[in-house]
Formats: structure tokens, sequence, C-alpha cells
């Protein structure tokens, strides 16, 4: 079964998601990425 | 059945979580997501903040000549008032609870701010070490009696108190 890694530094701070559930990963991803574009905006 | 793994790296420090169920897992992220943005949120209000905490600072100082020892231990800059990191640097913190306790005696003493919130701590605490201070820091050192709560309003807000600048006195002071 596939496993999907997502992974998020700042500073000092790593966080590293992984899961072998496609979409959650993808629903966590999309969150991250809407925030930190909205952040750039 | 899926697997949900976070596994969260700070300096030489690792949490890992494991869940058969992502709930949990995502509302984890959900507050470093959180904290992640609200990092950038206060680090681009920093220099505005930093304007009239020195400020504060200034009159601070003047009003309250017990604590001239800061001038002449610390090494100054900007306008006289050090930064966190070398009160740090020059205080005798042992861990990361008594590098919060410098910093709340920094905000309170050096910067002239009474009260401070999570927010602005972190946004002074961060930069200078690289870690946050998270609620669990907070309620030990309630705990221990060195801090107040104050709730209203504005929201919670914290205040070193009598007992947490004795502390920093008695076994942080540089």
């Amino acid at each position: 079964m596939a496993e999907y890694v997502f992974k998020m530094k700042k500073g000092e701070v790593e966080i590293e998601l992984s899961s072998d559930d496609a979409e959650f990963v993808e629903q966590q991803l999309a969150k991250w990425r809407e925030e930190i574009l909205k952040k750039q905006g | 059945m899926s697997v949900y793994r976070l596994r969260v790296k700070c300096n030489n420090a690792q949490v890992e979580v494991i869940a058969k169920d992502g709930t949990v897992i995502a509302k984890e992220l959900d507050k470093y997501l959180a904290n992640f943005m609200g990092i950038n949120t206060v680090t681009v209000e920093e220099p505005k903040e930093e304007i009239s905490l020195r400020a504060l600072a200034e009159s601070s100082v003047q009003q309250q000549q017990k604590e001239e020892h800061f001038s002449s231990q610390v090494a100054p800059v900007n306008n006289g008032t050090p930064s966190l990191s070398e009160f740090i640097d020059s205080s005798n913190g042992y861990d990361d609870f008594s590098e919060f306790i410098i910093g709340a005696y920094y905000i309170k003493k050096v910067l002239g701010h009474e009260f401070f919130t999570l927010k602005t701590l972190n946004s002074k605490f961060y930069p200078a070490t690289g870690n946050l201070v998270d609620f669990s820091m907070i309620e030990e050192a309630r705990n221990r009696g060195f801090i107040d709560t104050i709730e209203d309003e504005n929201g919670v807000r914290y205040c070193l108190n009598e007992q947490g600048e004795a502390f920093f006195v008695d076994q942080l002071r540089g």
C-alpha cells in the first residue's frame, strides 16, 4: 500500500504527516496550501 | 484500515503520534497550522510593536531605579534596551521553562509591559530561542505560583507575579 508523506518546516520546528490515506493527506495539504497562499496574498 | 502518523521535531526533541483515526491528527495539524501562520503574523507586526514597547521600556527604566542592573549586566542595543536573546544569554537559564520565565521577566521589567499573551510572548521568544512557549509551560508556571492569569474582554493575558520575579532574581539572574 502506498504511503504519502507531507513535511512542513519553519525555523527549528519540523512537522511530518504520513498516511496511506491519500484523500486525508490531500485534504491536509490543501488546507496548508490555502493558508500559505492566503498569507502570501 | 488506514494509519495516520504525525511526527514533530524541534531542536533535539521529537514527538510522534500514530493513530487509526485521522481526526486526532487533523486537529493537531490545525493547531500547528495556526501556530505557523501565527508566527508569520507576529513577525510581520514586530517592528510596530517594538517601537511602542521600547518607548514604554524607556519610561519604565527611568521610574524604576532598582532595575538598573540590566544596563550594567547586558550589552545594550537599540537605545539601551537589550534584545531578549542577549538577555537570555546573560541570564542563567538552564531549560525551556527557565528561559520562558526569563522571557516573561524581560517583557515585564525590560520592556515595561505588565501583561503578555502567548502570542506576544512567542513573538519575542521564538526569534530569540527558536522555541515556542505552549500552554503546558504556562500551566507549569501557574502551578508553581509564578504567573497570574487575567481574563477580561481583551482575552486571556498573563502577568509574572512577585513570586515569579523572585524566582528569576534568586535562580536565573546572571
